[in-house]
């Protein structure tokens, strides 16, 4: 099973961009309403672990740096399985910690989008790279984690076309991964626009390649779903 | 000169516009930096479906008055492209003066070949009296730039065009997506020598016309013993010393003076604001100085009339405005309704529903000072307002 997990993807612009391969057979929003903020690394978590953990996670010190013990989680229930860059599990922290500062950087304008936008360009092809030498070993279950949509909808959810090349990118992800595995694209949270920038929506977005009788599921089911596939 | 592009909303438009902007170099590269560099990095080819969606998302955040206007400019001069969402968009613009086409340039995919949008635009082209046409037929990359279907299509366009009583000035081939046609000949379209999209619209007649001189009064200013009475000049021009008539009275009077933010001039012509001084006075608001041929003035008038918003009914009253002349009037007879899509006209009706077009026969509470549109479209359109909206608009034909 592989899970394409997409940070920040929004429901609207999966279908208005008509990303097919996104939407996959079945898909729709996710429901985080039982969150008080959409925070990436809290809905991760508790996808991961099929239960709400924010009240768990906000008493850390520092919520970025939380990190679930593998046995907490659906991972669990496999011998063998790769997570990259999940937040709350394989969080490649100090990249990401870059990323939030270069954001700051360009609010106080000592850097502009495009140096900004490069950073997480670079991240990006890294993690894909490695993903897909990944889903070519043989682990039950594949987890890749990619923050593009976010990252870069930060500063430019409010630039369609951007935004289209974007999706059209990830896109490209979920059909280069095939139909030979059973699939899951999951988003923690969608993104809505300010101006030329973007914020946090207050529902996800999912799609399988497989029939799991889900309308506008809680990110807490999944870990369910997840665990029947193991078949 | 201002074109109006017309459509099937599938036919084309965008990426028409988007080509013709592109391959005039009236594009700033700043405003593709982003998505070029964006492509880059996710090592996609910029394909021209990004460029338009960019120009798109550009034009949808200009848009005003329910409509885009595009500049681009060709070796001969420059263009304005007006693109309206729908036709009561561009009818609502073009009726209240928001903007003024002097040409159009309709939009046939040869695929789907004429539609009832594309009737519909076309027909309403002829009823505000734009008599330039150039006919695009696109996305002939879609049928392998097959000459056959291309023929197919034209003879469809030239038989509806001919029910209507219009002739194109061009009929083309295109691929606006790949260019072909557009701005240069193609080699994929060896069968067409003729214009690109760019040489029919250079080869367009100006639409500059003089006419006589006409200032409807904005408004009256005093100056000690004397009265000033300023507005814009619509047509013409005039000089001190010239004999002027004044309607609707019609009656005569000598420009003393011609005063504008520059100070005093000796003569002034369109479309300058001034001010004049005249040896009479007496003059009001919504009066026309005037000189050469007599406007029309009337109480009753038989209108091209497109309903925009409700409907305009019979025995109603309504604020008929045109420039700065204002007064009530009553719709006295609907003559008859035109069914754009099949042309029938259709008798013994008593109201226009909103989109709707027809004759509709007018009076008006007293005299107003018009011209036929094709000759003076700023004296010849006019608008009906109903409690504070405007719920029609009709060219005087």
């Amino acid at each position: 099973m592989i899970i394409l997990a997409l940070d920040g993807l929004e429901y609207k612009y999966v279908k208005e961009f008509k990303c097919k391969n996104l939407m996959q057979k079945y898909c729709g929003k996710t429901d985080i309403s039982e969150f008080s903020e959409p925070r990436t690394v809290v809905i991760w978590s508790s996808f991961l672990a099929g239960k709400n953990l924010e009240k768990e996670i906000l008493k850390t010190k520092n919520f970025w740096e939380f990190k679930l013990n593998p046995k907490e989680t659906f991972f669990s229930k496999f011998k063998k399985w790769k997570a990259m860059d999940v937040p709350g599990l394989t969080y490649k922290s100090e990249k990401h910690k870059k990323e939030r500062e270069l954001l700051k950087k360009f609010f106080n304008g000592e850097i502009t989008i495009g140096e900004y936008d490069k950073a997480a360009f670079k991240h990006h092809k890294e993690n894909k790279a490695e993903f897909f030498n990944a889903i070519k070993e043989n682990y039950q279950v594949t987890m890749g984690y990619f923050a593009l949509a976010d990252t870069i909808g930060h500063l430019s959810f409010g630039v369609k076309p951007k935004m289209k090349i974007v999706y059209k990118e990830l896109d490209k992800i979920a059909e280069k991964i095939g139909e030979n595995n059973k699939l899951l694209i999951i988003s923690d949270h969608g993104m809505k626009a300010v101006g030329r920038y973007g914020d946090h929506s207050n529902y996800g977005f999912w799609s399988t390649n497989f029939f799991a009788d889900l309308d506008r599921p809680k990110i807490t089911q999944f870990r369910k779903i997840i665990e029947l596939c193991k078949g | 000169m201002n074109i109006v592009i017309v459509g099937h909303v599938d036919h084309g438009k965008s990426t028409l516009i988007g080509r013709l902007l592109y391959d005039t170099d009236s594009i700033p590269e700043q405003k593709l930096d982003e998505i070029k560099q964006t492509c880059e990095a996710l090592e996609r080819k910029m394909e021209f479906a990004y460029v338009v969606d960019a120009l798109e998302e550009e034009r949808n955040r200009e848009m005003t008055i329910d409509t885009t206007q595009t500049f681009f400019r060709s070796k001969k001069r420059s263009y304005t492209i007006i693109d309206a969402p729908g036709h009561k968009e561009f009818l609502k613009n073009m009726v209240t003066g928001a903007c003024q086409a002097n040409a159009g340039l309709l939009i046939v995919d040869v695929e789907k070949g004429v539609q009832e949008q594309t009737k519909r635009h076309a027909y309403i082209l002829k009823l505000l009296g734009i008599n330039q046409l150039i006919v695009v037929i696109n996305k002939m990359d879609l049928v392998n730039f097959s000459k056959k279907k291309y023929e197919k299509v034209k003879k469809e366009v030239l038989k509806y065009l001919k029910e209507i009583g219009t002739t194109p000035n061009f009929i083309i081939p295109v691929s606006a997506y790949y260019g072909d046609g557009v701005t240069k000949n193609s080699e994929r379209i060896p069968w067409y020598k003729a214009e690109t999209v760019i040489d029919a619209l250079d080869a367009l007649k100006e639409p500059f016309k003089t006419y006589d001189f006409r200032l409807p009064i904005q408004d009256i200013y005093k100056l000690s013993n004397k009265r000033i009475y300023v507005g814009n000049i619509l047509s013409g021009m005039v000089k001190v010393g010239e004999n002027v008539k004044i309607f609707p009275s019609g009656e005569e009077a000598k420009i003393e003076q011609i005063i504008t933010f520059e100070g005093k001039m000796k003569e002034a012509e369109k479309p300058k604001a001034i001010g004049v001084t005249l040896n009479k006075q007496g003059f009001l608001r919504g009066n026309v100085i005037t000189k050469g041929k007599k406007p029309i003035v009337t109480n009753e008038i038989e209108p091209t009339v497109f309903c925009l918003l409700n409907e305009v009914k019979e025995k109603e009253q309504y604020i008929f405005r045109c420039v700065t002349q204002e007064t009530k009037c009553k719709i006295e007879r609907v003559v008859e309704k035109i069914d754009v899509n099949t042309l029938e006209k259709i008798k013994n009706t008593t109201a226009l529903k909103e989109t709707e077009v027809g004759k509709v026969k007018i009076h008006l509470n007293k005299p107003v000072v018009v011209e036929k549109f094709e000759n003076l479209p700023e004296l010849g359109r006019f608008i009906l307002e109903k409690n504070g909206e405007i719920v029609a608009g009709g060219i005087i034909t």
